[in-house]
């Protein structure tokens, strides 16, 4: 029998390994090494691994859909503080594009409806019938409600049961955002004042020559002009009555441009100063108008 | 020999270590994908819910949403059974348990077709979290190391919180929260052992294990999850004994669930859905506030169940189609309050968990002589008639240009001869009802249901007069209300406001109606149909005991494969379909044809009973130009002292103006032309 270091060695080595794998076998088995380093590994790179699955997938979703949400009821939201803000008619108008509605309370539609020119008012709905209304006490609040040929007024109870709807069409729409805030053109852009353009001294010269219950019903509510900061450059007075009133629009200059106001004066009062204006007798043929300097835009 | 095994060891070596090296280059490559675990876990779990109310302030539906519940508020005896049963050496392993692994290799390799799971409770809920359904070995090798890096990043407690609170456990419930209100109307805190035991067993096949469908396969499970509660130590043979022995008492399937207004319900969210999109419906936390009674609901259901009880033993079920059962007859009922349109209750079929079909709104059948009152009221505004009118009920035959002529029959194959036509709506007659139609056109009486509210298509030929063109139980209740309202339409609706999570307002119902027929003519058709219930053909309303005002009409379609009731009151309008979901006729045993009054009008009368008992009792408000006058019910004329019981019949001006009105001397009239 000879005895060789070499393989003895060898043999010794085969059996270090074995006992090493045996021992790290065991190891794993009691102290589960192998998937606490796997796993620190693991929670190490989380931040740089993907967000897939379902979990995440579904978190997208929920948070795609709040912020949706989150939109609508912001924007209405906003639609409704300005609208409860609003001083006008217009004022609600000018917030609202076709397809959107805001709520308001019954009082403030009143206080809005007050400020409404009267023919305006009265082609929407009749005082005493919004009076009535008023004083059965069931009618609670207003919806208003824009679509792309006008707008729809709901007179709610609390139960949101309609008492009474009307619409309103585009043209005392637009006559309404006018009279509001103005609008940024030029008298000649509107056709119905085309011909009866004048100068604006030449006008508030020739209503002050008028008696004052005259001058009231050219302008029952004067201090909407005084309130304007611009200086008005030229007045146009419609053709057409609507309920016993007559538009007149004002041109002022402003810094950004020209804008034009529009408010509504009696119509017998609104033709005797027209009489005048154009140097004929109240009733008699129309005299020529204007002087070309009088029709000239400023 | 020696250096050829020395050479074998070393190419062994050299091939394990490949193996390894190739081993760790797949981990790796796994590794980039797999997906980052959210951090707190509990992040996962909230969401918020999408609630859906009834008018009457109970809480529908809850959709998606949940809260996280911690562990010391769920019962320990839940958290004992479904670690026992689930993955009893939760504590010890870190993410996988590496006996069982092996267990279930060699199972599953030499087990003979059997499949054995070792999925820990870990890779459970990363399973649940991150991946889909579909078994292949790359899924369940990412599910394991998703599970390490879960063990490591996370505590025990943490983990067992978040999987009790995401787990399915069937019937829509999701996390042990749920579960324990679905099944046992109580938190979770307060489930006994014999609940918790019953619960745990749940999540491993929730529809399998269902208690509401079986419930001895339930009981069964129980059974084993108690067992391996045992052999965990943590509870004793007796506490097992015990709890197995305790009865259960589950949760009736009521209101929370979608059994109950499930139907309703379902419409809510398709209209919810079109309107905002699925993900915000469900995924968004909205407040839903519909216009569901649910006091009514549950009459409604109720009627419906008391309803196809009576009938079932009664009818002789059509043959069954091969390898499969006879069909079962189905129902449905819908109710409309009249001055808004607001949907009060709807039963769409037999049981919502047996098929979610809703025949109340989805189902397109004809309504027979339910369609009649519109033939009427075209032919009282196109053609100048009135209720005392008189037609001849004879055989008739209608010219069709290019087809055979039509000829309806009565539907008792009788003829009466001369009557007036408040007498003929009553008795239903087929004859003067063509009549009708011939005399106003087919466009006529399409475009007077139209106003009433049919949306269905409806085909233009002269029998549409007998309702051959199909409707849905919910048009005919909303169509019908427009002649209880006085002639003003209301769109049927099911939600009135939409909230967000934080309660500001995204859209609210305004209740408006729209004149779209005559209040005078309208109510001439309505005192009409109070005949069809106090003398016509649904007499039997006022025999099963509904004495309230009401008007209504019967429907029986040829063949008798659908059976009507569509009837209101000045509140109310409900209309009642029964029939089987195939073309199959409705008939009892005996062979004989089951008619609307028959089948249907017993369910609707036994609805209104208890829908309205509440009520103050109220009249149908009567148009100021209408007058009432008694005539006879054959000639039109005021009725003779000698000659039998006159009708009332309620006129507008200049309508027979030669007959005296109610109360006055009827000495100097004349009588009525008859109708061609």
């Amino acid at each position: 029998m000879s005895f060789s270091p070499l393989r003895s060695r060898g043999s010794l080595s085969g059996v270090l390994f074995a006992a090493v794998l045996a021992a790290l076998g065991v190891s794993e088995f009691r102290l589960h090494w192998v998937e606490s380093l796997l796993g620190a590994y693991l929670a190490s790179t989380n931040a740089e691994r993907p967000e897939s699955g379902m979990i995440w997938e579904q978190g997208r979703r929920t948070q795609s859909a709040l912020s949706v949400v989150e939109q609508m009821a912001g924007d209405r939201e906003a639609q409704q503080r300005r609208a409860r803000n609003a001083g006008s008619l217009g004022e609600v108008l000018a917030v609202l594009a076709p397809g959107q509605a805001v709520m308001l309370s019954a009082e403030h539609f009143r206080e809005l409806y007050q400020r409404l020119p009267p023919a305006l008012a009265q082609e929407l709905i009749s005082p005493f019938e919004l009076l009535r209304l008023a004083g059965e006490g069931r009618w609670s609040r207003t919806y208003l409600e824009r679509s792309s040929d006008g707008l729809m007024i709901y007179l709610l109870e609390p139960g949101n049961q309609v008492l009474r709807q009307f619409r309103l069409s585009d043209a005392p729409l637009a006559l309404v955002a006018r009279r509001s805030e103005g609008v940024e053109q030029t008298l000649e852009h509107n056709p119905a004042f085309r011909g009866r353009i004048y100068a604006a001294e030449r006008f508030f010269a020739v209503l002050a020559e008028m008696g004052d219950e005259e001058r009231r019903g050219v302008l029952p509510q004067p201090e909407r002009l005084l309130g304007v900061a611009a200086q008005i450059v030229r007045v146009g007075v419609s053709d057409e009555a609507l309920g016993g009133f007559v538009e007149l629009g004002f041109e002022i200059r402003t810094p950004s441009g020209p804008r034009v106001l529009s408010l509504q004066g009696q119509d017998w009062a609104v033709w005797r100063l027209r009489a005048r204006m154009e140097g004929r007798r109240e009733g008699g043929a129309a005299a020529p108008l204007l002087s070309p300097a009088d029709s000239r835009g400023p | 020999m020696r250096r050829t095994l020395r050479l074998l060891l070393h190419l062994g070596l050299l091939l394990a270590g490949v193996v390894a090296a190739a081993g760790w280059v797949y981990v790796f490559l796994v590794l980039r994908d797999l997906p980052r675990v959210p951090e707190p876990l509990s992040r996962i779990i909230e969401t918020p819910a999408t609630e859906i109310y009834a008018a009457s302030g109970e809480r529908l539906l809850v959709l998606g949403g949940r809260e996280l519940v911690p562990l010391h508020r769920i019962s320990p005896h839940f958290l004992q059974a479904v670690i026992a049963v689930e993955d009893h050496r939760f504590w010890e392993h870190r993410g996988i348990d590496k006996l069982r692994l092996v267990k279930a290799f060699w199972v599953n390799l030499f087990g003979r077709g059997r499949l054995e799971g070792a999925s820990t409770i870990t890779q459970q809920l990363a399973k649940n979290l991150f991946f889909t359904f579909r078994r292949t070995f790359e899924r369940k090798f990412r599910e394991m190391l998703v599970a390490l890096h879960i063990e490591a990043r996370f505590g025990k407690s943490e983990i067992l919180e978040a999987y009790v609170n995401q787990i399915a456990f069937g019937v829509g419930a999701l996390g042990i929260e749920q579960a324990a209100r679905s099944f046992f109307g109580k938190p979770a805190s307060q489930l006994t052992l014999a609940e918790a035991s019953l619960l745990a067993g749940l999540p491993k096949s929730p529809t399998r294990y269902n208690p509401y469908r079986s419930f001895e396969r339930a009981k069964e499970r129980q059974r084993t999850v108690l067992r391996r509660m045992v052999a965990t130590g943590a509870i004793t043979e007796a506490q097992a004994e015990e709890a197995f022995r305790t009865p259960l008492s589950l949760r009736p399937r009521s209101r929370e669930t979608p059994a109950s207004g499930g139907y309703f319900v379902d419409w809510v969210l398709k209209e919810l859905e079109d309107r905002y999109g699925s993900d915000v419906v469900h995924h968004a936390g909205l407040k839903v506030f519909t216009t569901l009674d649910a006091r009514m609901q549950a009459c409604a259901e109720e009627a419906v169940a008391a309803g196809l009880a009576r009938l079932d033993p009664l009818l002789k079920p059509p043959p069954a189609a091969e390898g499969e059962s006879p069909p079962r007859v189905q129902a449905a009922l819908v109710a409309v309050e009249v001055h808004s349109g607001a949907v009060r209750a709807m039963v769409g079929g037999r049981d919502y968990a047996e098929s979610e079909f809703n025949r109340a709104v989805q189902n397109n059948r004809q309504p027979g002589s339910g369609f009649k009152p519109f033939v009427y009221y075209a032919a009282f505004e196109k053609a100048g008639l009135h209720p005392a009118s008189v037609f001849v009920d004879q055989r008739v035959s209608i010219p069709i240009p290019g087809q055979p002529s039509w000829t309806p029959r009565n539907f008792s194959g009788e003829y009466e001869g001369p009557m007036i036509l408040k007498r003929a709506l009553a008795q239903s007659v087929n004859s003067i009802a063509a009549q009708l139609a011939q005399r106003v056109g087919a466009p006529a009486i399409i475009d007077a249901a139209r106003r009433c509210g049919i949306k269905s298509p409806l085909t233009a030929v002269p029998s549409i007069a007998l309702g051959t063109s199909g409707v849905s139980p919910l048009e005919m209740a909303s169509a019908f209300a427009t002649f209880a309202s006085g002639g003003t339409r209301h769109e049927p609706f099911v939600v009135r406001r939409v909230e967000d999570s934080s309660g500001r307002v995204l859209e609210e119902r305004l209740i408006g109606g729209r004149r779209t027929i005559d209040a005078a003519i309208a109510f001439q058709v309505v005192d009409m149909m109070r005949a069809v219930i106090r003398e016509g053909t649904g007499r039997v309303i006022l025999q099963l005991g509904f004495q309230a005002p009401a008007a209504g009409k019967t429907g029986t379609t040829d063949d008798h494969l659908d059976a009507w009731f569509t009837g209101f009151t000045p509140t109310l309008s409900a209309s009642v379909w029964v029939g089987y979901d195939r073309a199959a006729p409705l008939r009892d045993v005996h062979g004989r044809g089951l008619t609307g009054g028959r089948a249907a009008a017993p369910l609707w009368a036994e609805f209104m009973k208890r829908a309205t008992e509440d009520e103050p009792r109220r009249e149908f408000p009567i148009p100021p130009d209408i007058r009432f006058v008694t005539v006879a019910p054959t000639t039109g004329e005021p009725p003779a002292p000698w000659g039998g019981r006159g009708m009332e019949v309620a006129l507008r001006p200049g309508q027979a103006s030669f007959l005296a009105p109610r109360g006055e001397d009827p000495t100097t009239v004349v009588p009525l032309g008859a109708g061609p």
